[in-house]
């Protein structure tokens, strides 16, 4: 009788002791289920290639807003809180190796946002993209990929067309009636669309205008610059090509006696060029738009941040613009409140927040059909003869 | 400017450097019967290696270039004793060892040197204008060096004891060793003479354009248009269609586009074989 009592209590005992193990773990199951997870995401730039200047600072960039987004909290949709994290792909500059990554990117790693760097690049993208309803936000100048037809693409760029128009307006008035100026840009689909909108805007100022189109592999523009530099153009502009490609072009330029200006309208790694033509080759010529100084609290974050982070430059101020672009993700998908990446597009093109740049939000419905496009002005430099970028201008491009 | 005058000179110059890379192929090929497909990747070491000197070791320019001629001849005697060697008069089996040994070494290449660009600034940056065409000093000294090069390795081949050691290895491997040529020799003699044009070459153009790991592909492509057209083994044959391919690309690149001028390179290569299958100098 009392050895029964004795186990009716041992295992009483037990019995308790399970049963507050089982509620300890209920307890911690349904802790977790309020706790961090993980929100990945991807972008997908050149670390390798003619244009490798381009992704580290991207990458850098991004991450500096993955910090600043963590650092206060992740995000919280619905009653989640998601910390960020970043995971890169090596495009190469290369069409081809960008669908190969964004292949791995959405298939195997099952990430739902990219960030994709280049027109051709998101071009190539956009379909396997599309179709496994992923978002992409493109770092391009073009805006092909953009309107009612790609709900889910975004284009985190400014417009190249509009920056060579903010640079012509400030060099008109120091040139001759109807100048010639002479686009050099890549032959792809994105540099034959770019050329035609260029067209238009530099006509509309009072321009004549034609383009040229080399290959992303060509090291000696002579043969193509002989031909340009018979017509005697005012203005060379160089958009789209990467800084490997338009430093050489700059250099060879000058060497074939070219004495006019030259417009850098896609961002300009000045280093790179000053190295190849010296400070007199590019003294006098122009670059849009000049993103730098940043005088808001996430622009000094990301002045003051983004060089710790390897391969973040302060000085490359475009690669801003996807800094920006994730802290509007963030507000996107906290309003939302889901992870449903249609009704986060679809919030996007409505949300607004202050970045880097200031006030943020996506626009250019009234040209897009949809609000798909960063909506800035273009702050116009003239490079010094002392090799440095002086800020000339703000130009405002109604679209 | 005198845009006929600029690309009458330009043509010249990429002609020049066509040359020397076509010259070690045909080379190679006439001597040994061995089609090198990773001829541009010495043409890109010889690139590499002046840019390193030149950069990093601060050397100056000229001891870059003899830098990388003895790195692209060491380099391609090596390949010669490790892999060609075996191949000697297989084409089939030597073209295939070629083409998997340049992949081979153009990703090494990527993991070695960086898929960044690089670049570096030459001593003749000088432009003397003539006439409405601006000579520019780099493209002048190609010019001059592949000129005096040529020559020097057409007397090499008529007149030096070696050179005739090779003509003989190059009519009979057999005979030619019945008569107490080492074929062996003759092997790794041809590779160091090919290897070190195909890096003159890398080294006469680096100051000139971007540095990249696949930057041997493009002239390697144009060359071997250069060796068909010239003539397989004939080195006067590679000199003349060197020059043609050079002014041909350097006309439609400038009076048309870029693009066209690759594949009308092409065209224009086709069709002379086609009339001749031997190319221009080539005997059957």
């Amino acid at each position: 009788m009392q050895r029964s009592i004795r186990q009716r209590a041992r295992l009483g005992v037990a019995g308790a002791a399970l049963a507050a193990s089982v509620a300890a773990l209920a307890v911690c199951a349904a802790g977790a289920s309020s706790a961090t997870s993980t929100l990945t995401i991807g972008v997908i730039a050149p670390f390798s290639g003619p244009a490798a200047a381009y992704g580290p600072p991207e990458a850098a960039s991004m991450q500096a807003a993955v910090n600043l987004i963590n650092s206060q909290g992740g995000v919280k949709v619905g009653g989640t809180t998601y910390t960020l994290k970043l995971r890169k792909y090596d495009s190469a500059w290369d069409p081809t190796k960008a669908v190969t990554a964004a292949r791995q990117a959405i298939t195997q790693d099952g990430l739902k946002y990219l960030e994709v760097d280049g027109t051709a690049m998101e071009l190539a993208v956009q379909p396997i993209a599309e179709a496994a309803h992923v978002v992409t936000f493109a770092v391009a100048g073009d805006a092909s990929f953009i309107g009612p037809k790609h709900p889910l693409s975004f284009k985190t760029y400014y417009d190249i067309p509009q920056s060579l128009q903010a640079s012509l307006t400030v060099l008109k008035p120091k040139l001759g009636k109807s100048p010639l100026v002479v686009s050099i840009y890549p032959d792809n689909t994105s540099g034959h669309n770019v050329a035609a909108q260029s067209k238009a805007r530099a006509q509309k100022l009072g321009y004549r205008y034609s383009a040229e189109f080399v290959g992303g592999d060509v090291t000696d523009f002579n043969p193509v610059l002989t031909k340009v530099l018979s017509s005697k153009p005012a203005v060379i502009d160089t958009g789209q090509l990467p800084p490997s490609q338009y430093a050489v072009l700059a250099q060879q330029a000058r060497q074939l006696g070219y004495k006019g200006k030259f417009v850098f309208d896609d961002t300009i790694d000045l280093p790179t060029v000053l190295k190849a033509t010296g400070k007199s080759g590019i003294a006098g010529s122009v670059t849009s738009p000049l993103l730098e100084n940043f005088t808001t609290a996430p622009g000094r974050y990301w002045t003051s941040h983004v060089g710790k982070i390897s391969g973040g430059d302060p000085t490359q101020g475009w690669s801003v613009l996807p800094f920006d672009n994730l802290l509007l993700l963030k507000v996107a998908l906290e309003k939302a409140g889901t992870l449903d990446t249609e009704r986060v597009a679809s919030m996007l093109g409505k949300v607004s927040t202050t970045g880097a740049l200031g006030h943020l939000t996506y626009g250019g419905g009234k040209v897009y059909g949809l609000n798909r496009t960063f909506v800035i002005d273009y702050p116009v430099a003239m490079i010094t003869a002392a090799g440095t970028l002086k800020k000339v201008a703000t130009i405002h491009i109604s679209s | 400017m005198s845009t006929a005058g600029q690309v009458v000179f330009n043509g010249l110059s990429y002609g020049a450097t066509l040359a020397l890379i076509a010259l070690g192929l045909t080379l190679v090929f006439g001597i040994l019967r061995i089609v090198n497909f990773a001829h541009g990747v010495l043409f890109m070491l010889g690139a590499y290696t002046t840019y390193f000197v030149v950069s990093s070791l601060h050397a100056g320019y000229v001891v870059g270039v003899l830098a990388a001629v003895c790195a692209s001849a060491g380099f391609a005697c090596f390949l010669a004793v490790v892999v060609f060697r075996r191949f000697t008069g297989l084409l089939l089996e030597g073209a295939i060892a070629a083409i998997t040994l340049a992949l081979l070494l153009e990703s090494v290449a990527l993991v070695v040197f960086k898929p960044v660009p690089r670049d570096f600034t030459g001593p003749f940056q000088g432009v003397v204008q003539i006439f409405g065409v601006h000579l520019l000093g780099q493209r002048l000294f190609v010019i001059g060096v592949t000129v005096a090069v040529v020559l020097a390795l057409q007397a090499f081949v008529a007149r030096s004891r070696l050179g005739r050691a090779l003509r003989a290895v190059q009519q009979d491997p057999f005979v030619a060793r019945l008569q107490g040529i080492s074929v062996d020799r003759a092997l790794l003699s041809t590779f160091a003479i090919g290897g070190a044009l195909a890096g003159l070459a890398g080294a006469l153009v680096a100051p000139m354009q971007v540095l990249e790991p696949t930057m041997g592909e493009s002239p390697l492509l144009f060359a071997f248009v250069v060796v068909i057209l010239g003539g397989l083994g004939s080195v006067k044959g590679g000199l003349y269609a060197a020059v043609l391919v050079g002014l041909m690309t350097s006309f439609i690149s400038t009076y048309w586009t870029p693009e066209a001028a690759t594949w009308s390179t092409f065209v224009l290569a086709l069709a002379i074989l086609a009339v001749r299958p031997t190319g221009l100098f080539g005997h059957a």
